[in-house]
């Protein structure tokens, strides 16, 4: 019997018509599969290794770079020829994935980081002379950014007091005999003004906000005292570009302002401003990742500490 | 690639027609052993016959550009019957075997070749007409060597016949007159199939019926014995079951029929195996019947569904396919099978219908022609032909069977 078995091996082994088949690397098709920062990777199995990674691509967000490498870490480029081994490395601020293919029959998605608020959709297209398939990945977002420290330069530290704000002006026409005594709340509008200035950049509020998520997280910016920055409670957050704080004067402070019969006057009310500007580095990291990242600009702050009120004198022409 | 399959092909034929002839002596000179003498046989026979008009080809496409309807061939036969004192001579007396050669014309040798057929053939009486005339039928089987196969340069007309070695198988019925004790003049009509069971395409086949005239001359005791001691068993005959375990292989071709494009032939050779377990009820010593289970693996089985290819190519070497699941591939099917039993050979014949399967090309009814060739009580031969739906060649099923409970 061994023999008739042995036979019929033969036979079946002299009939093989290899050549002709090719091997289907992903018969079904592949399911979308979903990745998150609690498993960030995921192994994508083939049936066979006769396939490229030709492209990876996203509809979710437009700009972002591909870098291809060599299974030894050489630079290369997409596509890859069927059975190529290699790494493509895909990111942009906000969303850094890797696709590695170290086996014949595998593909590893790893997700470091998705920053976007929303699950994003990548597209790795694999294929061969004969056919392609597309592999969607959802990307779940991942953990953010988290401030580590702020660092003020204040050796570069400037400031300066008695620039004048205008607040508020009213042309004020007393036509009586007897002289006419209006109220001016100087206070009324007065905030604190912080703005971050970035030489190198365009501020975008959005990057803040991707990076650190919302509300934004909160710094401590300097206050003067006796014209030198201290660092006490005066807290805003760190990513808009221009905000205004509340300020500890009266707002319902009442200045009388008396103008005399048959004068016409425009009254004009300041603030006087105390300001500074100095030079921050903000380091922020990703908790998850380890990931660091720097910011730096400079700091201006605008305040009010006093007001003025001229009543001037109009040209009747 | 095409050529290697093409020998493959050729030599198992070969080795079984080598085999057949060694379980021929053996069983000849060791089945019986109270007795060894066999009665010799030498024959000719004379075919004039009708080539059926199978194709465009036969019809006057071809390069004489004349309608090829006739044929004829020549045949010299070697043979043999057991003596009557034997016990396979008292069980089957009428019983002739051996092999034989034919040459064939199809008046067109340039285009169709003559070729050589070399053969086995076993003849016996079917009933007595008269005392001296009998009504005998005979098959052949064997291999026709010396085709001229189609050629896309050389040949091209010819798409009828793709290979240079193709099966030949005969059966014909005949009236036997016997003219004396040892000479006896023989003549009848027969059909007659050549075609190399998709090992090789174009594979149409040949088909003829011819009329036979021939004598068979024999030498040795020819007359039949009066006392035999086996005379008795004829009524001792108890009916059982014998279990019939067959492992075959082969290779065939394939064409495929893409939808919007012509039918293509897909290159190479595609392999086959197959398991037969086939339970048989003896009901006399020349016949018996049962049901079979019949397991085959195709390689080709279904691939048309599978093309790799996005486009259909133009040049049929660029086809590629996935390999169908085993499923696509596997067939299991339940045949009838009844048997004709003659010293040596046996001629199965069946007709059943896959139950397990998966695909157009497995989803089917099938037909079986198979000629047993016995080695031992238990060890066989076995060569076979698979059909489809009555018509549709699919492979041939060639291997060796194991006869459990042989009696």
């Amino acid at each position: 019997m061994n023999r008739i078995l042995y036979l019929s091996m033969l036979i079946s082994l002299a009939g093989c018509n290899g050549d002709i088949f090719v091997d289907d690397y992903m018969p079904k098709g592949h399911d979308e599969i979903t990745i998150s920062e609690t498993n960030n990777s995921k192994e994508i199995n083939f049936k066979s290794d006769n396939w490229g990674l030709i492209n990876i691509f996203s509809e979710t967000f437009e700009i972002y770079t591909i870098d291809a490498y060599t299974i030894d870490g050489k630079p290369a480029n997409l596509p890859f020829e069927e059975k190529v081994l290699g790494t493509v490395h895909i990111k942009n601020d906000y969303v850094d994935v890797q696709v590695e293919r170290k086996s014949g029959k595998k593909l590893k998605v790893i997700l470091n980081e998705n920053l976007m608020d929303e699950n994003v959709k990548l597209q790795i297209l694999v294929g061969n002379n004969f056919k392609y398939e597309k592999i969607e990945v959802q990307l779940a977002p991942t953990q953010k950014y988290q401030i580590d420290s702020i660092v003020y330069d204040f050796d570069k530290f400037e400031t300066d007091e008695g620039r004048l704000k205008e607040m508020q002006e009213l042309i004020i026409d007393n036509d009586a005999s007897s002289p006419l005594t209006v109220c001016f709340l100087p206070y009324r509008l007065s905030t604190h003004e912080i703005f971050f200035y970035d030489s190198k950049t365009v501020w975008e509020e959005k990057l803040f906000t991707l990076l650190l998520g919302t509300p934004l997280p909160e710094i401590t910016i300097p206050d003067v005292a006796d014209g030198k920055p201290v660092l006490r409670d005066t807290k805003i957050a760190f990513g808009i570009e221009k905000q205004h704080l509340a300020v500890d004067l009266d707002k319902e402070l009442c200045v009388d302002v008396t103008i005399d019969a048959f004068d016409k006057r425009k009254v004009i009310v300041f603030n006087v401003m105390r300001s500074y500007s100095v030079p921050y580095k903000i380091y922020i990291s990703n908790p998850r990742t380890g990931k660091e990242l720097t910011f730096s600009g400079k700091l201006n702050s605008s305040e009010p500490i006093d007001y003025y009120i001229i009543k001037r004198v109009l040209d009747e022409n | 690639m095409k050529t290697n399959m093409n020998n493959i092909a050729h030599r198992m034929i070969v080795t079984i027609l080598l085999l057949t002839l060694i379980s021929i002596d053996i069983l000849a000179t060791n089945r019986d052993t109270t007795s060894t003498k066999i009665i010799q046989m030498i024959g000719i026979d004379l075919k004039p016959g009708y080539l059926f008009p199978t194709h465009e080809f036969f019809k006057g496409s071809n390069n004489a550009q004349k309608e090829m309807n006739s044929t004829f061939s020549g045949h010299l036969k070697y043979g043999f019957k057991f003596a009557p004192d034997s016990y396979l001579g008292n069980v089957y007396p009428y019983a002739i075997q051996g092999i034989g050669i034919g040459y064939n014309t199809f008046f067109n040798s340039s285009e169709l070749g003559n070729p050589l057929a070399v053969y086995f053939f076993q003849t016996s009486r079917i009933a007595n007409i008269t005392q001296k005339l009998s009504f005998d039928y005979e098959w052949n089987f064997g291999a026709s060597f010396g085709w001229k196969k189609y050629d896309e340069e050389k040949n091209p007309q010819n798409k009828v016949v793709g290979s240079n070695t193709n099966a030949y198988i005969h059966l014909g019925i005949l009236l036997n007159w016997q003219l004396s004790s040892n000479t006896n003049l023989r003549g009848g009509v027969g059909l007659t199939h050549f075609s190399n069971g998709n090992t090789s395409y174009p594979n149409a086949g040949v088909n003829t019926l011819e009329a036979s005239i021939g004598m068979a001359r024999f030498f040795g005791n020819n007359e039949r014995s009066t006392y035999s001691p086996y005379q008795s068993r004829k009524h001792l005959f108890n009916s059982y079951i014998n279990y019939d375990l067959i492992l075959y292989g082969s290779t065939r071709k394939k064409g495929i029929y893409p939808e919007d494009s012509d039918p293509m032939l897909v290159p190479g050779s595609f392999g086959i195996v197959g398991i037969n377990f086939n339970p048989l009820y003896n009901f006399s010593k020349y016949f018996r019947a049962g049901v079979s289970l019949d397991l085959q693996y195709d390689e080709s089985a279904n691939i048309g569904k599978h093309m790799a290819n996005e486009y259909i190519p133009g040049n049929p070497d660029d086809l590629k396919f996935y390999r169908p699941s085993f499923r696509e591939q596997f067939s299991a099917g339940l045949s009838l099978r009844a048997e004709i039993v003659m010293p040596i050979f046996s001629i199965n014949l069946g007709i059943g219908k896959n139950f397990l399967c998966k695909g157009g090309d497995t989803n089917s009814f099938y037909q079986t022609f198979v000629l047993k060739t016995n080695i031992t009580d238990n060890v066989f031969l076995h060569a076979g032909y698979q059909l489809y739906r009555f018509k549709d060649p699919n492979n041939l099923m060639l291997g060796l069977g194991y006869r459990f409970n042989a009696k």
